[in-house]
């Protein structure tokens, strides 16, 4: 969500930070570094904190509940990066009371602890005017009521197709492409031309291109990883962690334009990990060998040698 | 329900058929045919059941071809009927009271997405269990919603409105769901002889219905309805407000259109009828059959030199405001018939009540107002009742007190 946050159709794609006042705090579960993450961050004009709590993706499944504690920690969390606002013992006796459960509480406390000033290392940092980056995406005007079509109706997508990158008509007031934690990455070397990721790609960011190959308009790409899950060849299609994107460039111009070069990117972007989030997903489970989180105890990623497909 | 055909007569004006002994549900299922409607839907509940039973007939006996779908429930009832509005097909549906009420999820949304389908309500007191008779709180419902809404009297008023109420609601001016009120029982299942327009007469009053750059089309892809949060809404109001708004000219064109092709059948306003108010000291106004006894019983009375008279409101959305304030600041009383209720309202007043009140705040010569609280559940009004109305209302001229401000008629006390 760093990267920015779509709420509905027609808002754009807003900063995380929109609403950060000054000398305020931005609060957010990662397991990247405050540096790693403003470079996705809009600059704002005056000083405020970040603050990361050690974590992985939990509330982006929207729907989806985890129950890994992320909520009790944000909770101690709040705690620690503004006492005013509720104090530790509070969230404590809070949780204890709401659900009888003591590794709840310890969860919110842990969190609580790991953000305080005196924690090593610190986990809270003062960003200036200076960092983050300059935010491009515009906001969209939205219409007056008499430039409204009557009937609560809006044009569809034009229609049109084109092979190639970007090839599709998509609609340019609604991307969703920011909050995803995850990317495709492509072997184009490895590909059979099957066409399962475009045909099942239920946001349809797969363009056709003039050789049989299918590139990705990223912009579109929520991330499910239904690609992935689909592409029967091994290493062609991987899910990987989307912060180590700063664009959205096509993968398919990137291999035209040298293939030897671009497998060696795409190869150093896919790691060793194989990263899933089976929850998010909810399909993903049958194909990620994570360790089951035991309660109480915060494992931040779920990591395996090696995807089964 | 048979029709009969012994009495049947030909016309020769050329724009009616034939002359039928029909009851209201039969003449509108009359009006559906002649409106050339593509999609009925349709779900049992008395006194509208007959409309189906009706329309059926007139599919079976191949005399109209339609689309007719028989719904699980009232809620899927008008879903069909909104979906069919917005594919350009003339669509038709109705109900009565509480089944009136139950699909009150896709009524709503019928009129914020300014689909024009007409909806005849057989109106039906608002269930206390078994309660089958007439009272208007059933169609008052949809009344802040974006409805085009009007009773009618007979069921000769009852076919034409259909004609009427599709022309009015398909305009582009308008395009707003049109629900035709009319009285269970009363007006329902009550015969009289009926001029049957034919159908080269009809469709040369309604137009095609066209819904042209909404239709939802393969050929135009739109969306319909689509989420509509926070950032929308206001804009929707204010946009199906100027809708709202200029129904009213449209209801005038209507009419005027309506009495080139079959005679001067309505006169001005139209959106009221006033009978024998031109003199009159004191007037009556209610909504539907109402009219019959009191339009007898100011027959009676001005047999005895007394000056009343009765104004029929016809149409209730858009409210007819400036007109009607203009008739009712010439009389000296005004008494409002109220077949519904609003309990815990302003002064404990009917809706009609608050409504005509309202209408008159800014009105240079107010006239003094009383309320009748009469007829609900199905209870008769008799002419007597009507004639008592009108003498509480002449009193009332007389004297600026509270007391009899509101009387229940029928009441057994």
């Amino acid at each position: 969500m760093c990267k920015g946050v779509e709420p509905w159709g027609w808002h754009g794609v807003r900063p995380i930070n929109e609403r950060v006042v000054k000398d305020g705090c931005l609060l957010v579960v990662s397991n990247k570094k405050p540096e790693e993450l403003l470079k996705f961050i809009g600059k704002k004009p005056y000083n405020y904190r970040i603050a990361i709590l050690d974590g992985d993706a939990s509330l982006a499944g929207l729907w989806v509940n985890k129950d890994d504690l992320t909520h009790e920690r944000i909770l101690g969390g709040i705690a620690a990066i503004d006492p005013a606002v509720i104090s530790i013992e509070a969230v404590e006796a809070y949780l204890m009371d709401k659900t009888k459960q003591k590794h709840r509480a310890e969860a919110a406390r842990a969190a609580y602890e790991s953000l305080r000033q005196e924690a090593k290392p610190p986990r809270v940092k003062t960003v200036t005017p200076n960092d983050g980056i300059v935010w491009t995406h515009e906001r969209p005007v939205l219409p007056k009521w008499f430039e409204m079509q009557e009937g609560t109706v809006v044009p569809a997508v034009k229609r049109g197709f084109e092979m190639g990158p970007k090839g599709q008509s998509r609609n340019a007031m609604f991307k969703r492409g920011t909050t995803k934690t995850q990317r495709p990455a492509v072997r184009f070397d490895l590909c059979t031309k099957c066409t399962l990721c475009w045909v099942e790609c239920p946001d349809e960011c797969f363009d056709p291109t003039t050789d049989g190959f299918y590139d990705i308009e990223y912009q579109y790409c929520v991330g499910c990883g239904k690609c992935a899950e689909v592409c029967p060849v091994k290493e062609c299609i991987v899910m990987v962690d989307e912060l180590q994107f700063e664009d959205d460039h096509s993968p398919w111009e990137h291999w035209k334009k040298d293939s030897q070069e671009y497998i060696t990117w795409v190869e150093e972007k896919k790691g060793k990990d194989r990263v899933s989030y089976p929850f998010v997903t909810g399909k993903g489970i049958t194909v990620t060998q994570g360790v089951v989180m035991p309660e109480g105890k915060i494992v931040p990623v779920r990591k395996t040698e090696e995807v089964e497909v | 329900m048979s029709v009969a055909v012994a009495q049947t007569k030909s016309d020769q004006s050329g724009v009616y058929e034939r002359e039928d002994l029909l009851n209201g549900c039969q003449a509108v299922a009359h009006g559906v045919r002649l409106a050339d409607v593509d999609v009925i839907a349709a779900y049992p509940i008395r006194p509208y059941t007959e409309v189906m039973d009706a329309l059926s007939k007139l599919i079976a006996d191949g005399q109209f071809d339609a689309e007719y779908i028989i719904a699980d429930s009232e809620h899927s009832q008008f879903e069909i009927v909104k979906h069919a509005s917005s594919v350009n097909a003339r669509a038709f549906g109705g109900s009565s009271g509480t089944g009136w009420m139950y699909g009150m999820e896709a009524l709503v949304v019928t009129a914020t997405d300014r689909l024009p389908p007409l909806f005849v309500v057989g109106n039906r007191a608002l269930d206390d269990p078994g309660a089958f008779g007439v009272e208007h709180n059933d169609a008052m419902a949809v009344r802040d919603m974006g409805w085009l809404l009007c009773w009618v009297t007979t069921p000769q008023e009852a076919l034409e409105h259909v004609l009427i109420g599709y022309r009015i609601a398909e305009d582009k001016k308008v395009r707003m769901p049109m629900g035709l009120a009319m009285d269970g029982a009363f007006l329902t299942h009550s015969q009289h002889m009926v001029k049957i327009p034919s159908p080269e007469a009809a469709k040369r009053f309604l137009p095609q219905y066209d819904l042209a750059e909404r239709r939802l089309h393969p050929d135009n892809p739109i969306s319909v309805a689509p989420q509509a949060n926070e950032d929308w809404v206001i804009e929707i109001r204010r946009l199906n407000w100027e809708a709202a708004k200029r129904a009213r000219g449209v209801i005038k064109e209507a009419y005027k259109e309506f009495n080139n092709v079959f005679g001067e059948r309505y006169s001005a306003p139209y959106y009221f009828e006033e009978f024998m108010t031109e003199d009159a000291d004191v007037v009556l106004i209610g909504l539907g059959t109402v009219a019959a006894p009191a339009r007898t019983a100011v027959r009676r009375m001005r047999e005895k030199g007394q000056k009343v008279g009765y104004v029929n409101l016809r149409w209730f959305r858009p409210f007819p405001t400036v007109e009607l304030r203009d008739c009712l600041s010439r009389f000296k009383a005004v008494g409002v018939v109220d077949r519904d209720f609003a309990h815990g309202s302003p002064d404990d007043c009917g809706i009609l009540m608050h409504e005509v009140r309202s209408c008159l705040y800014p009105a240079k010569n107010r006239p003094a107002i009383v309320n009748f609280m009469g007829g609900l559940g199905g209870r008769d009004l008799s002419i007597a009742d009507a004639q008592r109305m009108y003498e509480t209302t002449q009193q009332a001229a007389t004297k600026d007190s509270m007391d009899g401000f509101i009387t229940w008629i029928g009441l057994r006390e």
